[in-house]
């Protein structure tokens, strides 16, 4: 699969990590504080797919 | 800020839908309204009937409800079905998922509520009854709420899909739609209730 189509594959998840890090960025920014704890999870979960895709990509 | 999160989330929901119906065609379209439906209808049943939560002051509204608040289940669910298909290699097919591909979405829905409501909180865009009990801010209702709602949704998806004609899947779809939106948010409601969430 070309890189592209991988992209856009992931592209719903590529959105919540974004969604993640701007979560981050108003907490950091406007609240002066970072509820990480909290995030940690989802960010794992994220890790996983991506890390998963690469490497089944890097396979075929 | 409110109004940027609504309209990023807004915009994040249509970039999805058009993921859905460019990966999927005329499925991934009907997915994606079936999803903005029971939304809607939820989200409103917990406006009207004052359950579980209310909303602070946001400006996108559909019907009684905000906006952001129907369309987030649509969004999450739909980012749980890709994952869950990233990890395993299962497509959601036109038949009812595995157990396997069901209890992963349920594990990334709960990820999305311990990310959501501690961050919804903070910003006063949500704000659950009195009393409620949390750790780190998270709800505990919301840990059987938000996995509950996608697996329901997802086995009446597939159980819908397998009847062999569009008029028979629009109806194993449309009639008990409005049962699972009504009915999620009151069970919640009543177990909430019942152990003192």
């Amino acid at each position: 699969m070309p890189p592209r189509s991988r992209a856009l594959t992931l592209l719903p998840l590529l959105l919540l990590a974004a969604m993640l890090a701007c979560g981050l960025v108003i907490e950091a920014a406007r609240f002066h504080t970072l509820l990480w704890a909290t995030k940690l999870p989802l960010a794992a979960l994220l890790a996983v797919a991506f890390l998963r895709r690469c490497t089944s990509s890097s396979r075929s | 800020m409110h109004l940027f999160i609504e309209i990023l989330t807004l915009l994040f929901f249509l970039a999805c839908a058009a993921h859905a119906a460019a990966t999927r065609g005329r499925t991934g379209a009907a997915f994606f309204a079936a999803m903005l439906l029971l939304g809607f209808l939820r989200e409103n049943f917990v406006t009207v009937r004052d359950l579980l939560y209310g909303f602070g002051p946001l400006h996108l509204m559909f019907g009684r409800a905000p906006l952001i608040a129907a369309i987030i289940w649509g969004y999450s669910i739909y980012a749980a079905v890709v994952w869950t298909e990233t990890v395993t290699a299962e497509r959601l097919e036109d038949r009812r998922p595995s157990l396997r591909f069901l209890a992963l979405a349920a594990l990334f829905m709960i990820a999305l509520a311990c990310f959501y409501e501690p961050f919804l909180a903070l910003l006063h865009m949500a704000r659950w009854q009195p009393g409620t009990r949390s750790t780190l801010g998270v709800p505990w209702i919301t840990w059987i709420g938000y996995p509950t709602l996608a697996v329901l949704f997802l086995l009446l998806w597939g159980w819908a899909l397998e009847r062999r004609t569009v008029a028979g899947r629009a109806a194993a779809l449309l009639i008990p739609l409005p049962l699972l939106a009504f009915g999620h948010a009151w069970g919640l409601q009543a177990v909430k209730t019942a152990f003192g969430w």
